[in-house]
């Protein structure tokens, strides 16, 4: 009812206002107004000073006002213009030039609801980044594209390429467990984009996923604008505790005549940037002692006869350890029965190929008195360094305004996009982090290749695999991972078919002058369709096998909004706007999959009836799911101006959220700015060009996803018995509350000397209340985690940028950007009872990644050996470092404290040179498998010590027992024990204080050292966090271009108007790294706990090169 | 006036459009949960929920992580190679188990007690009894299992969350507090089933849930008395008196105390419709391990000519039954296997059968409990035809699972009498007069019976007889387990998070302690 009827009195506004409208004024005063070189302006604002008679220019820059006399004072004021007075005077015509505001102060941001503000009356800092500034190396998404280029602002591109997804992060981690992606706004409508891969390898499907930011072609965008702080972004309530991103797509205006035509083409290739340092020393076997008691040998050698000829080979299966002997070139019979010199390469060089980059893009556009338009297709083809994949992608874009009357303007955008990929890149944790995969770098990569599948092609057989004893391999050999992986992705096919269309229509009624109303509808619709088709691995008279699969999903976000305003100038100091809206929107996911079972009836017929076992008469399984999300709020803003130089702006939101319990899902969000131009208001140096400073506050929230809070059983059934289940895990909360950040933050831009330099810092300080975290729960409660709200988080920061042209003359200008965003995050207080919140458990607890209060979320827990009271580290009998398995210690922290960018560009003549260097400072990151690597000896850091000639000392060992027995010696022992090279002496000190003096062999150090499972009671000498915790700064040149535009007059001859020629190379090399042998950026998923938790489990990250050509007829 | 009507439509359907987006409080309401799940429960869904246990049924899971590679080697009941660091515990694996015992076996058990509790009506009051106790039936078993692993656990404190909706960590009750009080429990439900006279509605809606016993008071009857004599026998070192009076009480009123003596009796949930793996899980449980245990088929069935033999195992290349032995170097046996030299868990009964069914107590333990306890507290010739009757009860057993094989192999036929007679009459078979020989014989022919396939049981009795006479050589190699453990260690979780309570228990957390009953 309440609905209705605010409908209704809409609607009577809306009648009435318009019939006011349609009467004219008498006595007029006509004119024009027009900017500097002549174009027309419209929606220029005119008054009669100290009356409140006022009018707008029509969009031919005319202008129609009563006025009394001649002696009249008009005042014309527009956004981004100087103001200017003129006196009426007697002729009844006026024409009037406004003077532009200097370059970048006459800004218009696009705020909260695509609402445009000036710059200058801002009270909150926002990012402005150009489109232009995005392309310059030709990226295959805007969001990588923003690495560094805005202050606070983080990227992390997943790795795997185009179709990976891109994370953002403002102003640091504001939310303990349900940390997001910020809202994402395109032309004022709501998008999908999300996170991707934060549910590890097992979790997920294990392949590496993308989110819908890719979907938005660069192309396309004019300006992002990023809200950053709550005051900026209050208005979205409970989507915007992460920030909001909002993007203004290319519209045709600004075409003077007839059609104007945009072609671009640009062409890159791919390859792997950084590899795993594997040592090609030493082969395959275990510690010696290991060894003997396995192969009856030293050298973990097996001796066989084959075909009546005596060949031998290493231990190629034995848990990926490379502790055996060295790689010499002897003959070694390979597992697939072929003798080769045992000979040693990176198998990862082999690994990946080299991938390619083509995009195309036309765009058309044109402008008139009733319509403008610009329509664009974009051609994405895409082949990552992965082997197996590629991506082809279409984007069609129209943004058209239709001036249907004087007051009334209709813009329309639809993006659609239609995109295929084929077996996307797949995380390659299961090659990395476990130990039976590590294959010996003595195995010749060509083999798994060869290999993977049979001559028949079928699935490669395994040793005791009875169906071909001929094609079999002729033993087991660690990295079958790979041989699984090369299946999946060169055998099998997995192609993902995604159409999506992002639509909106905006109509802007102007009722009366200074009252307008705004009405927006909007979709964002996805249709992904994933067919999966696995081939049979055997002959179907061994059994059905392979399998085939569909999935069709459907995401939908409608929205809406309405806002109504009214613009008033009071007298001559005071002017205000105020608007009322409403908005709403409801997402819903359907998910629909069916797939065969027990494999397919007839080899490689992908078809549901294929099906080997069959559920209820049908074909196959098949499952299907929903869910829906609702939000809606009602909204006011109150903008004042004084003077035209203090700005106070007011926002508030009521909303309800359909995630959080009834009764418990109502929320207000207010938000308040102000600013103030201090070179308006003081007289300060000629030097100083332009002065503001800002004050803002705020609130915002973040319920949790939809679904997560209920407390509910899962259903299935048991042979038809119908049976309900308490979940295991994820339990639900129906009390849960909402987390509400509350930020202020003051901001002082300056811009000196005629705008060769310039500044803009910010610094915020937010609390975030009432965190909500699945709390792991010992199990033995009922369940493994439980949502509850825990805590409170706060983070302070600084963030800015410098910014000048310290060269500028008529040849040559260099221009030049610092940003830097610093960010402490402070975890504050825990639910009472609470000391600490493990957000990740790794290894039974080996180690865990944790909130700590008083700490940054995200500290990282583990056990250190035993020292002294001197800080010496104690060494046992055994001659290693036991650890002290009694409490966990603080040993790094994942979040990094400094990130940033520094962008030079520098133009002579026709040749333009764009650097972009960003840089990652402070905090820790994890990565697993160089901790298993390093103890199975697969690594460079793992050669000390193992012979001689690197370090080894010699014993023999009494009695050939294990650790703790070596006696140093030269010779052999007295009962004839063999002597041994690969003798260390750990530093430390005994118990009783005494330095050091036993012998550990090297293998057994490393193996046991950098080892699975630390916790209390398991492996004593298990040392992670020297193992697999790293500090993690980089600063890494990101991106490079050199554009060369040709001369106007050549380019006439070529009927173009423009022509440029570039090339281009991004993520080229590290100035900077401080973890040895890995590349920081190898890591997977956006979520941040996630992606600082598994370093080396991505695929490579990649180092491209191109070229690219741009036209404009 | 035409732009206008333009206007007013565009204005209009703008309107419309929003009104659309715009959203009811009860729409923001009804769509708070999930609309594929149940806000309700019920006790007989919660009923049917509590069986579905994924290391009772044979699921991939715990075959490949835990029964066949841990229990099975600790109990030499599977073929494993004496390798590398071979008696440390997959500790994230043994975990799993804890985790499953808490979130799926006690969880959906508070919950049945809580719906109980709730309950209004004094005809449900009365009704659901039944479904009650015997849902604590298979609940005592499986907490007594729990015990056999770790020693004292969090139980009567667990499962708050699913009591009164709060997270508190459970208190450790020590194992012998609980299993004594489940051997008490038991009596009382035995004589309730007994005696329940259960309303025909509740016993229909049970006959239509149950999906053990079918809804049979008597079934579920010899199911509590067989646990509490496998219980009783099991502390029996410990406690004898209290054993002997329990056990020979039971002995001595067959009809009171009925017990799962013939193969048919057999506890177990059989694997109909949807409960049948399409995935395969038996056989890629086994893929982690498919090779017979070597001192069982070398040294005990073989010599013997065993009966069950062509049930159990594949013969290797040469025709033979061999195993593999935990003394041969692991490189032999890797190539020893490539070569086919190794027999093979049988694929009709075993690794192809997705019909195994969900083995929950069968007749030849509790033949062998009454064996042993008539061997030790009375008649020699008592124990002796209970021994026998264990014997072909097992026979007979696996036989029926191997002819009831989802895989289309050959079936085995029954043994025939004179095969089996020949069999009870070998030396290291046939029933003789001494105590010590006897018992060996019949803990030998016990953990034959339990093969891998209840290897839990197979350590536990291992443990608590420390018969048969089993040799695991020592690890050098290791530093944390040069031999097999007593006990698995506690899951890292319950020191992280359950601190307070788990600070009883630590200095018992380390793999020699021994569980109470494990005296010898």
């Amino acid at each position: 009812m309440k609905k209705k009827s605010t409908f209704l009195l809409l609607a009577l506004v809306l009648f009435i206002a318009n019939n006011i409208a349609i009467g004219q004024e008498k006595k007029t005063i006509t004119g024009m107004v027009k900017d500097s070189i002549g174009s027309p302006l419209p929606g220029v604002s005119i008054s009669v000073k100290n009356t409140d008679k006022h009018a707008f220019t029509n969009e031919k820059g005319v202008f129609k006002i009563n006025a009394a006399a001649a002696t009249d004072i008009l005042v014309f004021s527009y956004i981004g213009f100087e103001r200017k007075e003129v006196t009426a005077g007697s002729s009844g015509y006026l024409d009037v030039t406004l003077k532009g505001l200097p370059n970048q102060l006459d800004a218009v941001v696009v705020t909260a609801y695509g609402i445009k503000k000036s710059q200058r009356s801002l009270g909150y800092a926002t990012s402005t980044v150009k489109g232009e500034d995005l392309m310059k190396a030709a990226p295959t998404n805007f969001g990588s594209a923003l690495t560094g280029q805005a202050s606070g602002v983080m990227v992390t591109s997943n790795t795997g390429g185009a179709t990976s997804a891109v994370a953002i992060q403002i102003r640091g981690i504001t939310s303990i467990g349900y940390q997001r992606q910020p809202l994402l706004v395109v032309d004022g409508i709501i998008v999908r984009d999300g996170d991707a891969n934060g549910q590890g390898y097992w979790g997920g499907n294990q392949k590496i996923n993308g989110n819908g930011l890719l979907d938005i072609s660069p192309e396309n965008i004019e300006t992002i604008n990023i809200l950053k702080g709550a005051a900026a972004s209050a208005l979205y309530g409970s989507d915007a505790s992460f920030g909001v991103i909002v993007i203004t797509t290319k519209d045709g205006k600004g075409i003077k005549k007839g059609i104007g035509v945009d072609v671009s083409f640009s062409s890159g290739i791919e390859k792997a940037a950084y590899l795993p340092d594997i040592q090609m020393k030493y082969g395959p076997g275990y510690d010696w002692v290991d060894n003997r008691a396995y192969f009856g040998n030293d050298s973990a050698w097996t001796q066989t006869t084959v075909n009546g000829q005596q060949v031998s080979y290493p231990a190629f299966n034995n848990g990926g350890y490379q502790f055996g002997s060295k790689i010499d070139g002897r003959p070694v019979y390979y597992a697939d029965g072929v003798v080769r010199p045992f000979a040693a390469s990176n198998y990862w060089k082999d690994f990946y190929r080299d991938g390619s980059s083509n995009i195309a893009n036309i765009a058309l556009s044109n402008s008139s008195d009733k319509v403008t338009y610009r329509f664009s297709y974009t051609r994405n083809d895409y082949k990552g360094i992965q082997i197996g994949g590629d991506q082809q992608k279409n984007t069609f874009n129209l943004n058209t305004t239709f001036k249907i009357a004087p007051k009334l303007t209709l813009n329309v955008t639809s993006s659609f996009s239609n995109e295929q990929v084929t077996n996307r890149p797949r995380q390659i944790y299961f090659l990395t982090n476990n130990s039976g995969s590590f294959p010996s770098p003595a195995n010749y990569m060509n083999i798994f290749f060869n290999k993977y599948q049979t001559p028949q092609g079928y699935k490669y057989y395994t040793s005791n695999s009875t169906i071909d004893p001929t094609n079999r391999f002729k033993y087991d050999f660690d990295g079958e991972p790979f041989l699984d992986f090369f299946w999946n992705q060169l055998a099998n096919s997995y192609v993902e078919t995604t159409n999506r269309l992002i639509a909106s229509a905006t109509l802007n009624y102007n009722i009366l002058p200074g009252l307008n109303l705004r009405g927006r509808v909007g979709t964002d619709f996805t249709g992904y369709r994933q067919e999966e088709k696995d081939r049979s691995t055997q002959p179907i008279a061994f059994g059905p096998s392979g399998g085939y699969g569909l999935t069709n999903n459907q995401y939908n976000f409608f929205s809406g909004d309405l806002l109504l305003s009214y613009n008033r100038k009071l007298n001559k100091d005071f002017n205000f706007t105020l608007s009322t809206g409403y908005q709403g929107r409801q997402e819903s996911y359907y998910y629909n999959t069916a797939s065969t079972i027990g494999g397919l009836t007839v080899e490689n017929w992908f078809s549901l009836n294929a099906s080997a076992s069959q559920t209820n008469g049908g074909t196959g399984t098949a499952s299907a799911s929903r869910a829906f999300l609702t939000k809606d709020g009602f909204f006011g803003i109150a903008d004042v101006s004084f003077r035209d130089y203090l700005f106070i702006s007011g926002t508030l939101r009521h909303e309800r959220t359909s995630t959080l319990y009834p009764g418990n899902n109502e929320f207000t969000y207010p938000g308040v700015s102000g600013a103030l131009e201090l070179t308006k208001l003081l007289r300060l140096p000629e030097a100083v060009t332009y002065s503001k400073i800002r004050a803002a506050w705020g609130i915002v929230g973040n319920p949790p996803d939809q679904y997560k809070a209920n407390v509910v059983y899962n259903p299935s059934t048991i042979n038809g018995i119908p049976a309900l289940n308490p979940p295991t895990s994820n339990y639900g909360n129906n009390g849960l509350k909402n987390e509400f950040k509350h930020e202020t933050e003051f901001g002082w831009e300056t811009r000196l000397l005629k705008n060769r330099l310039g500044f803009d810092i910010s610094y915020y300080t937010n609390k975030i209340i009432n965190q909500i975290v699945p709390l792991t729960t010992p199990s033995n409660i009922g369940t493994t985690s439980v949502l509850v709200n825990i805590g409170t988080m706060n983070n302070h920061g600084v963030e800015g940028s410098i910014f000048g042209t310290p060269v500028k003359n008529k040849n040559f200008i260099w221009d030049s950007r610092l940003n830097v965003g610093f960010n402490q995050n402070k975890v504050v207080s825990l639910a009472s009872g609470q000391s600490t919140y493990i957000m990740q458990n790794i290894d039974n607890n080996s180690m865990q990644v944790v909130a700590n209060p008083g700490s940054p979320s995200g500290d990282i827990m583990g056990y250190v050996p035993e020292r002294d009271s001197k800080g010496n580290k104690i060494v046992d009998g055994n001659g290693m470092y036991p650890i002290d398995k009694s409490h966990l210690v603080k040993v790094g922290n994942i979040q990094p404290k400094l990130v940033g960018g520094f962008i030079n560009t520098f133009t002579y003549k026709r040749f333009s040179l764009s650097t972009m260097i960003d840089y990652h400072w402070g905090g820790q990151i994890i990565s697993l498998s160089r901790l298993y690597g390093t103890g199975q000896g697969v690594y460079k850091n793992s050669l000390y010590g193992r012979d001689a000639a690197s370090g080894g000392l010699s014993y023999y060992s009494l009695n050939n027992g294990g650790m703790g027995t070596y006696v140093p010696s030269n010779a052999n022992g007295p009962n004839g024990e063999a002597v041994h090279h690969d003798g260390i002496i750990l530093k430390g000190v005994t118990a009783s204080g005494a330095p050091n003096t036993t012998i550990v062999d090297a293998p057994n150090y490393y193996l046991n050292t950098f080892t699975w499972g630390a916790w209390p009671g398991y492996d004593p000498y298990a040392d992670y966090p020297d193992g697999a915790v790293f500090n993690n700064n980089f600063i890494k040149f990101r991106e490079l271009s050199l554009s060369y535009s040709i001369p106007s007059k050549l380019a006439g001859k070529l009927k173009m108007q423009n022509v440029v020629l570039s090339v281009y190379g991004r993520n080229l090399f590290y100035i900077y790294k401080s973890i040895p042998g890995l590349d920081p950026e190898d890591a997977v998923g956006t979520n941040y706990l996630a992606n600082y938790t598994s370093l080396g489990t991505g695929n490579a990250a990649t180092r491209s090169f191109g070229g690219s050509l741009r036209v404009s007829f | 006036m035409k732009k206008k009507s333009i206007q007013y439509i565009l204005l209009l359907l703008l309107g419309a459009g929003i009104l659309s987006a715009g959203c009811k409080k009860s729409t923001i309401d009804s769509q708070y949960y999930n609309p594929e799940q149940s806000v309700t429960a019920n006790i007989p869904a919660l009923y049917a929920g509590l069986f579905n246990n994924s290391y009772v049924i044979p699921k991939y899971w715990n075959l490949y992580t835990l029964l066949i590679p841990v229990f099975g080697e600790y109990s030499q009941t599977a073929g494993y190679i004496n390798g590398h660091h071979v008696y440390e515990q997959p500790t994230n694996y043994t975990a799993n188990k804890w985790d499953n015992y808490y979130t799926s076996v006690l969880a959906p058990y508070r919950e049945i007690q809580k719906y109980y509790g709730n309950l209004t009506s004094a005809a449900d009051k009365r009704g659901y009894q039944v479904f009650l106790n015997t849902a604590t039936v298979f609940f005592y078993d499986q907490t007594a299992q729990m015990i056999d692993l770790f020693g004292d656990i969090p139980y009567s404190q667990a499962g708050s969350i699913n009591s009164n909706g709060t997270i508190t960590p459970a208190k450790y009750d020590t194992a012998k507090s609980i299993y004594y009080a489940m051997i008490s429990d038991l009596d009382r439900i035995n004589t309730f089933l007994d005696t329940a006279n259960v309303p025909v509605f509740y016993s229909n809606e049970l006959g239509q849930y149950d999906y053990i016993n079918g809804g049979s008071m008597l079934r579920w009857r010899q199911y509590a008395n067989s646990l509490r004599l496998r219980l009783a026998m099991r502390i029996s070192y410990y406690d004898e008196p209290t054993a002997k009076s329990l056990v020979m009480n039971m002995l001595s009123n067959p009809t009171q105390y009925p017990l799962v003596l013939n193969a048919s009796d057999a506890i177990q949930i059989n694997l109909a419709g949807n409960m049948v793996s399409t995935s395969h899980d038996i056989r890629n449980g086994f893929g982690i391990n498919p090779f017979a245990p070597g001192y069982m088929v070398d040294s005990v069935m073989n010599p013997s000519n065993d009966p069950r033999l062509p049930f159990y195992f594949t013969t290797n290349v040469n025709g033979q039954y061999q195993g593999v032995l935990n003394t041969t170097l692991g490189s032999t046996v890797t190539s020893g296997q490539q070569n086919g030299l190794y027999s093979r868990w049988d694929s009709t009964t075993f690794t192809e059968n997705n019909n195994f069914p969900g083995l929950i107590l069968d007749a030849a333990e509790a033949n062998f409990c009454i064996a042993e306890a008539y061997q030790r507290w009375g008649s020699v010739s008592a124990a002796q035809s209970a021994y026998y009757n264990g014997i072909n009860q097992s026979i007979l057993y696996y036989y029926t699972i191997n002819n009831g094989s989802s895989y289309s192999g050959v079936k085995q036929p029954m043994p025939s009498g004179s095969a089996i007679a020949a069999y009870e009459a070998y030396p290291t078979v046939a029933y003789g007069s001494d105590m010590a020989g006897n018992l060996n014989k019949i803990a030998t022919q016990k953990w034959i019976d339990f093969n891998v396939m209840q290897a839990n049981h197979a350590w536990a009795e291992y443990r608590r007889t420390k018969l048969p006479a089993l040799s695991f050589p020592v690890d050098p190699g290791s530093v944390s387990a040069p031999n097999p453990p007593t006990r698995l260690l506690y899951p890292g979780e319950e020191s992280a998070l359950n601190a307070a309570n788990y600070q009883a228990v630590a200095a018992k957390d380390n793999i020699t302690t021994k569980i109470f009953w494990d005296v010898k």
